[in-house]
């Protein structure tokens, strides 16, 4: 643990260096945690379902309270035209989910705190939605970037506007998410290091706001899974259903 | 200005690694992230979708299936006892009605047959009133021819001690007669 | 049991069934939106404004422009999100 609260963030290879053409894809600490939340996430849900009785166990409750949780917000937001896309939305909530909580334990690497990741994932929602607005739509979904009742003269600027919007998506999606998870974990980080750095006469009052701060990043880790896939259906029900 | 300088952080991406520090900006550690987000969220999407989506929602829509019977089961068991209720609540108010007609029609009858008792005893009584009546109507008849037999006997008999001669019975008899009637109208009035 | 008790348990457990399926909870989400989405905007139309500049070698007029555009942007964006948390 270096002093520099952002070291955590450094991705390090792991093991030999591979190369697909002339992009790397070595295996690294990131790729181990994506590994790590994806083993945990199905493990979870298979002991979970694995005897499935009438009346569920603790484990079970919660695997089904998480399912009817996504399945309500879908249904909330994107209607019931929206249900095939439950296993993505589902996938996308649990992975951003178990990736934030994984990353709260100390020394361990938030997959969600970088950039590239959150992006990726906002680009996929982002292309997507588009693609299921133009194949529901036809041409029409263009009809997206013109509101009604607008006057002749604003129109230019509203489409614009629109289009900007429309495009700034996958940016603040994405940003969201990364810039909570990372300004978290770096004052988390920062606190922590006060604690060690002044040891256990003046450590207490430090160590008290880390661990108020770790409850509040636990709350926030939590809710910006729910934003992420609550702002996925809200786009879903923008490609779905073409009225403003 | 902030967000120009934001800006023109993002646009330079490599540069602003090396100024804030940040290494989600080193371009470098992007291919690798990519590869392996794309290899184990899709892993994770197709578990999501072909196995444990169709395990959990198995046993939920098993249990809502229950619930639902149970609760229909529930319904279906209120309402025949609902039902029942009514009838058995039918049953005892016809049962009390016939109750009451059967105690006002026994009433009836059993006034009815005293009716008849006291009209008998009634009728016998008037019967044998009259039947004594009759005796005693004979019986006075009786008596009376008996009281002129005395009469006349003794008139007779009273008449010869007295005077040793023998009157014509004939006269006596008379003479007893109008006294009785006489005594009769007396008797009468 | 008593049959009155029966049926009252059976409403419970119907009204239960039903009211759970018209909970709304995502205000609270909406909400996290604003901030981001004003940077996201103001960003989004700075970087068409930044290309177009180059592409057009007009630099830096339409950048500035398009960065005002993105503002508006994000105020209408911010707006909007208000608005749908108020219909909640």
């Amino acid at each position: 643990m270096a002093a520099n609260p952002m070291q955590q963030f450094k991705v390090k290879t792991i093991g030999p260096k591979i190369e697909l053409g002339s992009f790397d894809i070595s295996f690294t600490n990131s790729s181990l945690f994506m590994v790590l939340v994806v083993l945990s996430i199905v493990s979870f849900f298979i002991i979970a379902t694995q005897n499935k009785s009438l009346i569920p166990n603790k484990l079970q409750l919660v695997a089904e309270m998480i399912y009817e949780f996504v399945a309500k917000m879908i249904n909330e937001t994107a209607g019931q035209d929206a249900r095939p896309y439950f296993p993505f939305i589902l996938s996308l909530f649990l992975f951003v989910l178990f990736s934030n909580m994984i990353g709260m334990i100390p020394y361990s690497f938030t997959i969600t705190s970088h950039i590239v990741v959150t992006f990726a994932l906002a680009i996929v929602i982002f292309f997507g939605v588009t693609v299921i607005g133009f194949l529901k739509h036809g041409i029409k979904y263009l009809e997206l970037f013109v509101p009604k009742g607008v006057p002749k003269l604003l129109l230019p600027l509203i489409i614009v506007i629109e289009i900007i919007s429309y495009l700034s998506r996958p940016i603040s999606l994405s940003v969201r998410l990364f810039a909570n998870m990372m300004a978290g974990h770096t004052m988390l980080k920062v606190f922590g290091g006060f604690v060690v750095s002044l040891g256990l006469v003046g450590g207490w009052l430090p160590l008290g706001f880390s661990v108020a701060l770790t409850g509040l990043e636990i709350l926030v880790a939590f809710l910006q899974a729910y934003v992420f896939a609550i702002l996925t259906c809200i786009y879903l029900n923008d490609a779905l259903h073409l009225h403003h | 200005m902030r967000t120009i300088i934001f800006i023109y952080l993002y646009t330079s991406a490599a540069e602003a690694a090396e100024k804030a520090g940040m290494p989600q900006l080193d371009p470098s550690v992007w291919a690798p992230q990519i590869f392996w987000l794309i290899i184990t969220f899709g892993f994770l999407y197709l578990v999501i979708w072909k196995v444990i989506l169709p395990r959990l929602s198995d046993s939920i829509e098993q249990r809502n299936d229950h619930i639902s019977d149970n609760l229909d089961e529930a319904k279906k068991v209120a309402n025949e006892a609902e039902i029942l209720n009514k009838s058995y609540e039918e049953i005892i108010l016809k049962a009390k009605n016939e109750a009451s007609k059967i105690i006002l029609n026994n009433k009836k009858d059993i006034n009815q047959k005293l009716f008849n008792i006291k009209k008998e005893t009634e009728k016998i009584f008037d019967k044998k009133l009259k039947e004594v009546e009759k005796d005693i109507n004979l019986m006075k008849k009786e008596s009376i021819t008996d009281v002129k037999k005395i009469a006349l006997d003794l008139s007779d008999n009273i008449i010869f001690e007295m005077t040793g001669n023998k009157i014509d019975k004939k006269n006596i008899e008379d003479t007893i007669k109008e006294i009785i009637k006489n005594e009769q109208s007396r008797e009468l009035n | 049991m008593d049959l009155k008790e029966l049926k009252n348990k059976i409403k419970k457990t119907n009204l239960i069934k039903t009211t759970s399926e018209t909970h709304k909870g995502n205000a609270f989400g909406i909400a996290m939106r604003m901030g981001t989405e004003f940077v996201a905007a103001v960003f989004v139309a700075s970087f068409i404004g930044f290309y177009l500049d180059k592409w057009l070698d007009t630099k830096p007029i339409l950048m500035l422009i398009f960065f005002f555009i993105g503002a508006a942007t994000g105020i209408l964006n911010v707006v909007r999100t208000s608005k749908m948390i108020n219909k909640e």
